[in-house]
């Protein structure tokens, strides 16, 4: 069994919490990409550490758009061209959301995904059963969609339905993982972005710190179409 | 060395020789066209993982070759490059060098398509500089800092005798040198060339030596402080985005209150007290704390 984990890094502060629990990764074969914004303005400390803990690690920076689904699009990216072969994939940020009064408990709870304790659990789950394509925290497994009403109950149900037709995908249910942070099975993303460019996904996400109280966003709809990834090629989500 | 130093050299006989070790020169890479030995070398995790810093130095051409979508394909072919974290970068943002002719026309087109691919892959900014082939001279550049182009072909000095000139009349400023490869000579043996020409300049002239010191050294401070300022920048828009949407009926903050006041306040007061005396018995609660104020009210 070999890993990849996919990790955006934005904030120069509390680092640590991410940081120590990928530390279990590494007693598995594990490639870590990460992809770290703002490089030489403030990370000098989290990048030391990461040239430090995780010598093989690549690092990528590229500029802040699109917020964690676009580093997380460009990390991808140098994935595939790279040809990093793995089975199974970490998406992973260090997720704070300051503009949430429940951030972090939401951020705890998604980070169970990397905690020692429940990894061999994650990884016996996709062995056990061929159908599972995601595990994750069920605590923020969310569905938006309206069968009655033929829509999705979001800001960004127009941007929704555009991509799901311009990506020509077919779900039976339209379950989320809210936070974007969980295991995937690697042959998903290589099945799904190798049709469609990462870098041309993440050309069209929003500049800038963008949150989706108002209207709808690309950033927002892609978050959703991450989790979506797994119905739409047959497989389950199932959670830890 | 006292300067940035970007070693420009020709692909030929092949990308193996770039690989040498202990320089701390920044290898310019010049790329005629964008082909499969290209990706073969830059798109290897070997690459990522070596700190030498690098840059491309295209050749105007590679941009007549691809008719069609250019921007496509210029961003994936360049993104994995631009985003290694070994690219080089003058106050964060990426420089680009292009080898071209001067023809004001065709330098636009390029211009264009390379402005195009770096907002296509979110950069706000990049430093270009179109040098002119065959003279080797500088055609433009929105690069602030001086810079010395210098084509051991082209010039009637050696290295030794055309950089000990340089650090006499370059004065104190932040300077970049292009440094196309001589027809003989690795990377280290340049470097060692130049760091012997610095050694005996250091033995002639220490204080005007010491003060070029002083001087790249400033250069690279006011990078990092330019860095700062355009980091700060992006923090106050970043906070002031947050700030203007707590305001707004829709956050979670007015969510939350919402929700407490729904799930909790709106129930009448005696039910309130008896969830009170569960949370005592549960032992989420301790007992005192019903009827003083002053001890400890919750375990956790």
């Amino acid at each position: 069994m070999s890993l990849l984990v996919v990790a955006h890094i934005y904030y120069p502060n509390d680092w640590e919490y991410l940081f120590e629990r990928l530390l279990n990764l590494k007693e598995y074969p594990c490639t870590f990409i990460f992809n770290i914004v703002n490089p030489n303005y403030d990370k000098a400390e989290v990048i030391q550490y990461i040239r430090h803990n995780f010598p093989a690690a690549i690092l990528v920076y590229s500029p802040n758009h699109g917020r964690d689904i676009g580093g997380k699009l460009a990390a991808i990216d140098v994935a595939l061209k790279l040809k990093i072969a793995s089975d199974y994939t970490l998406i992973i940020h260090d997720k704070q959301s300051p503009h949430a009064a429940t951030g972090l408990a939401w951020r705890n709870e998604l980070f169970r995904v990397i905690e020692k304790k429940e990894l061999p659990t994650i990884f016996s789950t996709f062995a056990k059963s061929e159908k599972v394509g995601i595990v994750g925290s069920p605590t923020f497994l969310m569905n938006e969609y309206d069968f009655s009403m033929q829509q999705f109950d979001s800001v960004s149900n127009e941007i929704l339905k555009e991509l799901i037709s311009e990506m020509n995908l077919t779900m039976t249910d339209y379950n989320f993982i809210a936070g974007n942070i969980f295991w995937i099975r690697s042959e998903l993303i290589t099945k799904f972005f190798s049709k469609h460019s990462p870098l041309k996904i993440r050309s069209r996400l929003e500049h800038g710190n963008v949150l989706d109280f108002h209207k709808g966003t690309y950033i927002h709809s892609w978050e959703r179409i991450f989790s979506w990834l797994a119905n739409a090629h047959g497989f389950e989500i199932a959670g830890i | 060395m006292i300067f940035d130093f970007i070693f420009l050299s020709d692909p030929n006989p092949g990308f193996a020789s770039y690989s040498e070790k202990g320089t701390d020169l920044i290898a310019g890479y010049v790329l005629e066209e964008i082909n499969s030995q290209f990706f073969n070398f830059f798109f290897d995790p070997a690459i990522y993982k070596k700190e030498e810093r690098f840059c491309v130095a295209l050749q105007s051409q590679v941009f007549e070759q691809r008719p069609g979508n250019n921007i496509d394909f210029f961003s994936e072919s360049l993104a994995p490059l631009l985003f290694n974290s070994s690219y080089f970068t003058v106050n964060g943002n990426p420089l680009i060098i292009i080898l071209a002719d001067d023809d004001p026309g065709k330098l636009q087109t390029v211009w264009e398509i390379l402005a195009n691919v770096f907002k296509y892959l979110g950069y706000d900014n990049f430093y270009y500089c179109f040098i002119d082939k065959s003279a080797s001279t500088l055609i433009k550049t929105n690069m602030a800092i001086d810079l010395t182009i210098y084509d051991p072909k082209l010039k009637e000095h050696d290295i030794k005798t055309w950089y000990s000139h340089l650090l006499e009349e370059c004065g104190i400023s932040r300077r970049l040198i292009f440094f196309f490869q001589p027809v003989s000579g690795s990377p280290t043996s340049v470097r060692s060339q130049l760091m012997n020409v610095e050694a005996e300049f250091r033995g002639k002239h220490p204080y005007v030596f010491s003060l070029l010191e002083d001087g790249a050294d400033l250069g690279k401070r006011l990078e990092q402080y330019e860095i700062s300022i355009q980091g700060l920048q992006k923090e106050i828009e970043s906070r002031d985005a947050y700030i203007s949407n707590l305001n707004v009926p829709e956050t979670t903050l007015k969510r939350l209150s919402d929700f407490y006041h729904n799930e909790y306040e709106i129930l009448p007061l005696w039910y309130k007290r008896f969830g009170h005396l569960i949370k005592v018995f549960m032992g989420k609660r301790s007992f005192r704390s019903l009827f003083d104020d002053k001890v400890k009210k919750y375990k956790d």
